[in-house]
């Protein structure tokens, strides 16, 4: 009698050590994000039913479009090693060049088309000094892309003399913003894009690998015949294209070209990747860490908004969230 | 002869009345270019003790309605202008307000803006510097309301008279003051909420979005809009929620969004322009024009152009370039060795009207916001 009762008692016991285990490799693979966030998904909905409506993740996947393509630029700068603090007047600048085409030429799709790849181009080549800067002449990336944000924000300003371009041509938006191809918005689609092309290039490409070597450890990776100056050009390059993207269908999204656009972008570009598990010194970091991290911000505002937590206090928790996010990663991860 | 006589100079009287008619309206179009704008004024002393913050201090004696005279310059001043920050509309519009008076009055201007609303210690080594270029009187638009009491008092101690424009200020020294409070303004776009809220049949509910927290006037155009809406509609205008943020184009839009998530039944967003310019695109999306409309706090030139497209309702204009022009008036005024508060007003601003898109073409754009083609211009030379 006492023989049957130990085995299930003992067979429990593995049973729950092998779940607890489990449950720890999960932690470990997906990370604390997707949990907190299925916690607050539960809390937001809980208190405010509306948070789950179609409408309202709709808006929500809209919002995030923007901070998810600029957080996985700045997560492959931070792969690199280095960071990119430009990435907020390099999206102002972009506003205010697309938004001068866009008014200098007709009204229609190829108008749309150019005033999109000259903002894109625009990012492209800012993309491109800060990776000249850093790789060639070896400025620190904070010096380097400090020096750019100023640059830029200034050449907003000159060309837009601090007024908004505005009497956009409704197509503009009308196909970058709130346009669908085969009731998939827009925005969604872009971001899929880049999602897809970052992907392939980290996980494919030996562009991909460098990166990773480059930023865990640039003289070993130099010594085991890594191009590490090219490699951290092409990094910031291709950053700045992505902010490039996001600032052209930001503007579409606001209808205007702004000289004030994406302010915020930068420190929470930043906060977004590392929430995600990418890490500040280089060599650490998953693609999908960066757009969990991008979205849990978004969402996390627009749940405090909907459950009526005042914009002061939305402040604090988002600190504190972001504060709890990461500690918990380090210890999952026994750093 | 004399018959011909009498008639040559019953002519010669009939055209010097045709001369004396056509000077005279001469004479009053160029007295209306030069000021003619109405404003309400504040005479009397300014005594510290009797001030809060967005309200004149007690102790001056106003408001009066009067119409604005523009003075004549002594002498090629050289003044000096100091901005917080010269990257929008609004900002421009100063701007453009300074530097067209300075050109007309052929005084100079040796204009400086800092890099934003946080850049106080920059203003203030922007403000000495001036004073060290041997400026005749300092222009400031502050960025803090008590925190430049200190540097206002070392530059009038140097002997350079100093006036506020835009952006009020505690500073016991200053000398004057062109300017329109934003509770004012928040007042405006109650008064204007509450006469919508007295036809209607059930109280109104109100998303109100006043801009960055802690600034020098978001906060005052929510006071406003409230003493407004509790005296003209007691009990008739619900303000379900309040939205801080920055006045980003994106940050307002993602507010707006999420406040029309939360609240289903809303009837008015009301807010800084950059929130009520937003508005339309999101009222668009979520399927709700009509249902919800959009009150702004003050107007810019896009907000303008929504307006007239029936867009947004309603937006009261503190007539921005005109203040331009005050100050400089101001102070031309003072280094003429005029007294403010006895000669000319102390505080003094345009009288603030609700732009709406049926009224809306009866305001001078220029008025509002300077030249429709203005770049920032940051210095005149003096003489005309």
């Amino acid at each position: 009698m006492r023989e049957e009762t130990a085995v299930p008692f003992e067979a429990a016991s593995a049973t729950v050590g092998f779940g607890a285990e489990a449950f720890h490799r999960v932690l470990i693979r997906v990370g604390i994000l997707p949990i907190l966030m299925v916690v607050l998904v539960v809390i937001f909905g809980v208190i405010e039913p509306r948070f789950l409506a179609w409408q309202n993740i709709r808006t929500v996947g809209i919002q995030s479009v923007y901070l998810i393509i600029v957080s996985v630029a700045q997560m492959i700068v931070l792969l690199t090693g280095g960071f990119d603090l430009s990435v907020g007047s390099s999206i102002a600048l972009t506003s205010i060049v697309t938004g001068s085409v866009l008014i200098a030429v007709a009204p229609d799709f190829a108008a749309i088309a150019k005033a999109a790849a000259a903002g894109v181009a625009m990012a492209t080549l800012i993309g491109a000094v800060n990776g000249a800067v850093v790789s060639i002449f070896t400025v620190s990336p904070f010096i380097a892309t400090l020096a750019m944000m100023s640059i830029a924000s200034g050449a907003a300003l000159v060309v837009s003399g601090g007024v908004p371009i505005f009497n956009f041509p409704p197509q503009f938006s009308d196909t970058l913003a709130t346009g669908t191809l085969m009731g998939v918005p827009a925005p969604w689609i872009a971001v899929g894009f880049v999602v897809l092309l970052v992907y392939l290039l980290l996980s494919w490409t030996r562009f991909g690998r460098y990166l990773y070597a480059v930023g865990g450890n640039a003289e070993a990776a130099h010594l085991s015949g890594v191009p590490v100056r090219r490699s951290l050009f092409l990094a910031y390059l291709l950053a700045g294209a992505l902010t490039g993207v996001a600032g052209v269908i930001l503007t579409a999204r606001v209808g205007s070209g702004e000289p004030n656009l994406g302010a915020t972008v930068p420190l929470e570009s930043i906060a977004a990747a590392v929430l995600g598990g990418v890490s500040l010194g280089g060599g650490e970091g998953t693609l999908l860490g960066a757009v969990l991290g991008a979205f849990f911000l978004v969402f996390l505002r627009n749940g405090m908004d909907l459950i009526r937590i005042s914009s002061y206090v939305q402040m604090v928790v988002t600190g504190v969230l972001l504060i709890i996010a990461i500690v918990a990663d380090r210890y999952i991860h026994g750093r | 002869m004399k018959t011909s006589h009498n008639r040559s100079g019953w002519l010669t009287r009939l055209f010097g009345a045709g001369v004396a008619a056509a000077l005279a309206l001469a004479f009053a179009l160029v007295a209306r270019a030069a000021g003619g704008w109405s404003v309400l004024s504040y005479y009397g002393t300014y005594d510290l003790k009797t001030k809060k913050p967005g309200q004149p201090a007690a102790s001056l004696v106003g408001p009066k309605a009067e119409t604005w005279k523009t003075p004549a310059a002594a002498k090629g001043y050289l003044i000096g202008v100091s901005f917080p920050h010269l990257k929008d509309p609004y900002w421009l519009a100063v701007d453009y307000g300074v530097i067209d008076e300075a050109r007309k009055l052929g005084v100079g201007i040796q204009l400086v803006a800092a890099g934003g609303y946080t850049e106080i210690t920059q203003q203030i080594n922007q403000v000495e510097n001036l004073a060290s270029q041997k400026v005749n009187g300092i222009v400031l638009a502050a960025i803090s309301y008590s925190g430049e009491d200190q540097l206002v008092a070392g530059v009038v101690g140097r002997g350079i008279p100093v006036i506020e424009v835009i952006n009020d200020i505690q500073a016991p020294q200053i000398r004057a003051k062109a300017l329109v409070s934003f509770y004012d303004m928040g007042y405006k776009a109650g008064v204007y909420v509450s006469g919508q809220a007295n036809k209607s049949a059930r109280p109104v509910n109100v998303v109100f979005l006043p801009g960055p927290a802690g600034s020098g006037w978001a906060p005052d155009t929510l006071d406003g809009f409230k003493a407004a809406s509790s005296k003209l509609a007691p009990g008739k205008v619900k303000i379900l929620d309040v939205k801080w943020g920055d006045t980003g184009k994106n940050v307002q839009l993602q507010l707006i969004e999420n406040a029309l998530a939360t609240y289903p039944q809303l009837d008015y967003l009301v807010g800084n322009a950059v929130a009520s310019d937003a508005a339309p695109s999101a009222l668009e999306t979520a399927g709700r024009v009509g249902k919800v409309k959009v009150v702004s706090t003050y107007i810019t030139p896009p907000l303008y152009q929504d307006i007239a497209k029936g867009k947004v309702a309603a937006a009261p204009t503190d007539f921005t370039a005109l203040q331009g022009r005050m100050a400089v008036d101001m102070m031309v005024e003072i280094l003429n060795g005029k007294v403010p508060g006895k000669d000319f007003p102390f505080r003094s601003g345009p009288v603030i009207q609700v732009v709406t898109p049926s009224n809306y073409r009866t305001f001078s754009y220029e008025a509002m916001f300077g030249a429709p083609d203005w770049r920032p211009v940051f210095s005149v030379k003096a003489g005309r």
